[in-house]
């Protein structure tokens, strides 16, 4: 990987320069155009991965110049894909507590795991004690007997 | 260039929103439908159990003998009868629930004389719920009250329980007598069995 502070525009657009001292003034300003062009974008360049380097911390330098890019085309795609997702959420999430068919829902607005005798809903005429067991499939109802208790 | 690939992706964002919005609403249309149904029978088995000093296994109700045992200290349980019986359901004049009830005498045990076990089962429509009444009785009479002089037919047993499709619910403890021993009714109702 390439060192972003040494980058290879300036050692070798200044290297092919200083050999190149004895071209013709044409050629020359060529060059120098050439070589201040590149600094320019190695300044660019520079700014950007420095930038970019806040938010990502390992940034391959040879994938920066397309990284700029590549976040706008995320951005773009994505933007509508995230708006899209939260409309179809509003619209399927169903709302809680609807009533069916005129009657109450018992277990509408109930907790996901309610107690067993809040579930139960026990009605008897005589005290009672609802026992949960180990098996989530087999309650006790024990109906205390007003004379034994 | 930008606008266009925005436009694209703005057309492949709504034609995947409506995808999946079609898959979702087939998903919730048929959750709906699994548990949204009217209950049309109800199969109900009762197990008629005494609490007492029998140390046998009754392999029947060991499921339940076995949590019986981490909660109460009988030496034993017996089976004393099983009944069945299939309540066939109605719409109510509402229209808001089904009903139905079922009734069946049974000859337990050693003893003389029969028990009635009614169930009185209600079901909210569109729910798959159901809430049973359940009252054991015998021909005995008793009074509720001997020191106020009421005399009143009561039950053994009687309560009304929401119970899940297959779920057991253990009903006790019912006594005829002070001398007889402890009477437990266990009910298991199958919705809609096939």
């Amino acid at each position: 990987m390439m060192d972003h502070l040494d980058d290879w525009p300036n050692g070798l657009l200044e290297a092919d320069l200083d050999a190149a001292e004895d071209l013709e003034p044409s050629e020359r300003r060529s060059a120098e155009r050439i070589a201040r062009d590149a600094r320019n974008m190695d300044a660019v360049l520079t700014a950007m991965a420095q930038q970019m380097s806040h938010k990502l911390p390992a940034v391959d330098l040879g994938q920066v110049a397309s990284t700029g890019r590549r976040t706008a085309w995320k951005r773009w795609t994505l933007a509508p894909l995230a708006a899209a997702a939260a409309v179809a959420a509003l619209i399927l999430v169903p709302g809680d507590g609807t009533e069916q068919s005129g009657g109450p829902d018992p277990s509408a607005g109930a907790p996901r795991t309610p107690s067993m005798m809040a579930e139960m809903d026990v009605e008897a005429d005589r005290p009672f004690v609802v026992f949960p067991t180990n098996n989530p499939d087999i309650a006790v109802v024990w109906l205390l007997n007003p004379k034994e208790s | 260039m930008m606008i266009e690939m925005a436009k694209r992706s703005s057309r492949c964002a709504l034609i995947v929103a409506m995808a999946l919005a079609a898959l979702a609403g087939v998903a919730n249309a048929q959750e709906r439908e699994g548990s949204g149904r009217d209950v049309q029978n109800v199969l109900l088995t009762f197990h008629l159990v005494e609490a007492d000093g029998f140390t046998n296994q009754d392999p029947e109700i060991s499921d339940v003998v076995s949590e019986l045992r981490k909660l109460f200290s009988f030496e034993g349980y017996r089976l004393l009868a099983t009944s069945v019986f299939n309540v066939g359901m109605m719409s109510d004049s509402h229209g808001t629930h089904v009903n139905g009830e079922g009734l069946q005498r049974i000859i337990a045990g050693d003893f003389e004389t029969p028990f009635t076990i009614k169930a009185e089962i209600s079901s909210p429509r569109s729910t798959g719920i159901v809430r049973a009444k359940v009252t054991l009785t015998d021909v005995i009479s008793r009074q509720l009250r001997p020191d106020y002089g009421d005399i009143e037919r009561f039950p053994l047993l009687e309560a009304s329980v929401t119970i899940r499709d297959g779920q057991t619910v253990v009903l006790g403890s019912a006594r005829r007598t002070a001398d007889e021993p402890v009477l437990i009714l266990v009910v298991t109702p199958r919705v809609d069995p096939e």
